[in-house]
């Protein structure tokens, strides 16, 4: 991998991998500080454009707009205490105190600074763990391929944290909907009901778009209206001196810590890094008495930490072809319409692209720091934009950017029809992230699934017993399935005492 | 309370349902002899007898416990917009971007609750029309034209 990276590099060097860089970034940025949009909204919605680019370019600006849009998030959580993206929700609790006493510039400035070293080292991490990772894989067949996707699966356990049976039944629709359309082993139709256009199945990126930006329009649509938020007064961005740094490196180098490790366990994601860290940072911390009002160790636990998932949950996806979260998936989804095959043979089979992507990744959040100065004050009179504009405009962006895909006013259909299926379910309180993880997973769990069988001679317990790998996977997916029962029951017990 | 519950329930109804029909469906199809790794309704029966399990536990889970549903709220707003969208995306390809998108951003405005006309009809004409020309004419990106002229 590191013998490629001259060639990466040369790759990056383009007219238009400088601009795809500085670009996604900043649009990445932009989007993630806008309350309602997040980095899974804005990834889907700039996913269409890429498909008229590069591989390696295409899965940068995807990566740029991700690591731009968890930054983000912390400009309208400091700026007007909402975040813009979920994982921002802990920078709120000290970012917008310090906002409220004059500091705005200073508390955006302690978290540009935690975001860039947080992404920083995922992104060491991404390169030195993901080619370790994919040369075990190298051991897989289809039978410990299934076993893996099998594990995968189990995040969507992790990603319904309100009901699991619910998040279940999510993900067992998404795999229902990847099997819709032509069989991939005989190729005769299935579920098509006789229409023509189903042959070829639903569109992944018209769903993806459809149940996360379309839903999330319909929801918004169906709650109070909400007024344009004071926005605290805010000059750009202040990096604190490094005096201030004095005994908060190591915060900070637990913050990363703790994003890194999460952000590689299929099924967590940056929000849960975020909370983790900033409970660890107070709990920690010889200032711990004033988080919440206003304190930078605060801001450094929860924006190092959420930026460092960002590498550490490309690890499973890049080396393993495993989501670790929806944001992967969508992403996964990205490398499969390029023709990539993520997992085992990717590093083997291109190792330049690959170190391209790694280095990309590495340059996007060096970009971080300018642009993040740059644009938190552009961004900031664009949080007052209304929220009616915005949501219009996210359809208008929707409809143009599935449309790009193929050209098919079917999937235009397809994508109102996921809406719509994405608002019941998340009216029921149905988590949509395992549905999308679902419909990308799906197809190798069936391919696997029935490779391994015609190997078996039709015998499923051969996959246990024949193979040792897949064994130790299965126990692994047991235990992780069995984690949210175990902890549901010990909480009504201590209820209960 | 009962009508946020019976929501819920007879969603998980309809899914229940909709995974029963769909497994009917595949026992429709004739295996022709074929090992059972290699029927195409082989893995779909799987995951069916799965989505009806869980919607079953789900259903029940509902039933017994009742969980807090969303309000009703602006939930007319919402079915509108859904309604306005549906439409939107069925015209898109018939009528042009433009030509679709000009009601569909106005009537989405003020099912958000603007009422300015002079706004709403800005908003609905330039961004449409800084759209289609950017990816039209700019970036040669085509998307769908009216019948009337290729301009739009």
């Amino acid at each position: 991998m590191l013998s490629s990276l001259p060639d990466a590099l040369a790759l990056l060097l383009t007219t238009e991998a400088i601009l795809t860089l500085v670009l996604g970034t900043a649009l990445g940025i932009v989007l993630g500080a806008l309350p309602g949009i997040g980095s899974t909204v804005a990834v889907a919605m700039v996913l269409p454009f890429t498909l008229s680019m590069g591989q390696a370019p295409a899965i940068i600006l995807l990566l740029a707009v991700y690591a731009g849009s968890v930054y983000g998030g912390s400009i309208s959580a400091i700026l007007i205490n909402t975040p813009g993206t979920p994982q921002s929700a802990a920078t709120c609790l000290d970012g917008f105190p310090m906002a409220q006493r004059g500091e705005a510039g200073l508390a955006l400035g302690w978290a540009t600074i935690a975001s860039v070293v947080g992404g920083l080292v995922s992104a060491v991490v991404l390169l030195l763990a993901a080619p370790q990772l994919a040369a075990i894989a190298l051991n897989f067949g289809p039978i410990e391929t299934f076993a893996l996707i099998l594990l995968g699966l189990t995040c969507i356990v992790s990603v319904s944290s309100e009901s699991m049976v619910k998040g279940l039944m999510a993900g067992v629709i998404g795999i229902f909907l990847s099997m819709v359309g032509a069989d991939p082993v005989v190729g005769e139709p299935r579920f098509t009901f006789g229409q023509w256009q189903l042959i070829s199945g639903f569109n992944l990126l018209a769903v993806v778009i459809g149940v996360f930006a379309l839903s999330e329009v319909f929801i918004r649509a169906g709650q109070t209206r909400t007024q344009v938020s004071e926005l605290a007064a805010f000059k750009g961005v202040v990096l604190p001196s490094w005096q201030a740094w004095r005994g908060r490196l190591r915060g900070l180098a637990k913050a990363v810590a703790i994003g890194n490790v999460i952000g590689v366990l299929p099924g967590t994601g940056a929000a849960t890094a975020a909370f983790i860290s900033y409970a660890e940072g107070k709990r920690g911390s010889p200032r711990g008495e004033n988080f919440g009002k206003g304190e930078p160790d605060g801001l450094i636990a929860s924006e190092g930490a959420n930026n460092a998932v960002t590498g550490g949950a490309l690890v499973p996806t890049m080396a393993l072809g495993i989501p670790g979260d929806a944001i992967t998936a969508v992403m996964l989804a990205t490398l499969t319409l390029h023709g990539i095959t993520p997992g085992f043979r990717l590093m083997e089979d291109n190792p330049t692209l690959v170190a391209s992507i790694f280095a990309g990744f590495f340059i996007i959040n060096l970009l971080l720091l300018p642009l993040g100065m740059l644009l938190a004050r552009v961004a900031a009179p664009i949080l007052r934009m209304r929220e009616a504009f915005m949501m219009t405009g996210v359809v208008l962006l929707c409809a143009v950017g599935v449309y790009f895909v193929r050209g098919n006013p079917f999937d235009l259909m397809v994508m109102g029809f996921a809406g719509v299926l994405g608002f019941v379910l998340r009216r029921q309180g149905v988590p949509i992230a395992p549905l999308v993880i679902g419909m990308v997973l799906g197809p190798m769990l069936e391919l696997t699934l029935r490779q391994g069988l015609i190997l078996t001679k039709g015998d499923f317990l051969a996959f246990y017993t024949g193979s040792p790998i897949a064994l130790g996977l299965a126990v692994l997916t047991l235990i992780a399935l069995s984690i949210p029962i175990v902890r549901g029951a010990l909480a009504r017990n201590t209820r209960a005492g | 309370m009962s009508r946020l519950a019976n929501e819920q329930i007879l969603t998980q109804l309809l899914l229940l349902l909709v995974g029963v029909a769909l497994l009917l469906v595949t026992f429709q199809h004739q295996s022709g002899g074929l090992p059972v790794a290699l029927s195409p309704v082989f893995f779909p029966r799987i995951i069916l007898c799965l989505w009806i399990v869980l919607a079953s536990v789900a259903l029940f889970q509902d039933i017994a416990r009742p969980s807090k549903s969303p309000p009703i709220g602006l939930l007319l707003s919402a079915l509108a917009y859904i309604i306005a969208t549906v439409i939107y995306v069925n015209l898109v390809t018939r009528l042009g971007f433009g030509l679709s998108s000009i009601p569909f951003a106005a009537v989405a405005l003020w099912i958000f609750g603007l009422r300015n006309p002079l706004v709403i009809g800005a908003y609905a004409l330039i961004v449409p029309a800084a759209l289609v020309v950017l990816f039209n004419h700019i970036s040669k990106m085509p998307l769908p034209t009216s019948p009337l002229t290729y301009l739009f």
